[in-house]
């Protein structure tokens, strides 16, 4: 079998492994789970009531879209002041925050399945790398 | 995003392993050795085995005892002459010598075994022991099968 069929069948069966990491191990879902907890209470800390925090979950996604009846200095704070986004923003592992009644609210968002496929298929290269550097090279012997 | 590594990084772990297993599948076959040694005790008379290993050292032991050519001969040249000055280390002297002992072809080194080896390194006059040394049952693996790429990777560019 050609060397470019094993890796193709090699990287296949990491999508796959990704896929059922994000999916069926439920890994996807329990960190957009934490990630919302965690932008409630920053959400929390702002004390501003009526502030609804909402992840994309179909597909799931690191984008978070808010909602509510904040004003602009509420929403993006003022100069060293924090607004709400920017306290959401600040939370590790969210990519994008959005205001539902803003235009760029229907905006395209990037899947997490996308995300997490791209990591394991970079770390899939990685190790393939790894793998030619230890037996794939050819090593001249003598009569150089 | 470091969440997110740190999150995934069973998976990720995962995949480097699956990427080190596909290397080793893909890569590590064609640069091993098992290939040649097989090619190459395939066509040879002797030494398939512990057995035939053993059963050659008596012969030659009695050979020697006896006084007399335990190994008469290398098998005869099946076809024209190869040119034996592609292998590397062997000049037109050395093949005049391989001549005498009827070695013509690059199928005669490659199916030599290590005694006859031993046998013909010693009466190789002023090139003794260059056929163990140079390695040219080895190259003559690669190259009866013209194999050249195969050549060029383990002993370097061809000569002649």
């Amino acid at each position: 079998m050609p060397r470019v069929h094993k890796a193709i069948i090699g990287l296949l069966l990491t999508l796959v492994a990704a896929w059922a990491w994000h999916g069926p191990l439920g890994h996807g879902e329990r960190l957009i789970d934490r990630l919302q907890r965690q932008a409630e209470q920053k959400v929390a800390g702002t004390e501003l009531t009526g502030i609804g925090v909402r992840f994309s979950r179909d597909p799931l996604a690191r984008t978070v879209t808010l909602s509510g009846s904040a004003n602009d200095l509420q929403r993006e704070g003022l100069g060293s002041q924090m607004g709400v986004s920017d306290h959401v923003r600040a939370v590790d592992g969210v990519s994008e925050v959005r205001w539902a009644d803003e235009p760029d609210a229907g905006r395209r968002i990037v899947p997490l399945l996308l995300e997490t496929s791209a990591s394991a298929a970079l770390a899939y290269l990685i190790g393939l790398g790894l793998g030619w550097l230890l037996w794939g090279r050819r090593r001249r012997e003598g009569f150089a | 995003m470091w969440t997110v590594a740190q999150d995934n990084l069973i998976l990720l772990v995962v995949a480097v392993l699956i990427g080190l297993a596909v290397a080793l599948w893909a890569f590590r076959k064609s640069g091993s050795r098992a290939d040649l040694t097989s090619d190459r005790r395939s066509d040879g008379p002797e030494g398939n085995g512990l057995q035939d290993e053993f059963a050659a050292a008596a012969q030659d032991v009695a050979g020697e005892i006896l006084g007399v050519d335990a190994h008469p001969s290398v098998p005869g040249p099946s076809g024209p002459p190869d040119n034996l000055r592609l292998l590397k280390g062997v000049g037109p002297k050395m093949v005049a010598q391989l001549n005498e002992f009827g070695i013509t072809r690059f199928d005669q080194l490659a199916g030599l075994t290590e005694t006859e080896v031993a046998l013909l390194d010693k009466r190789m006059g002023a090139f003794e022991g260059r056929i163990a040394r140079d390695r040219l049952v080895e190259q003559s693996c690669y190259l009866q099968r013209d194999d050249k790429d195969g050549f060029e990777a383990k002993f370097g560019k061809l000569g002649g």
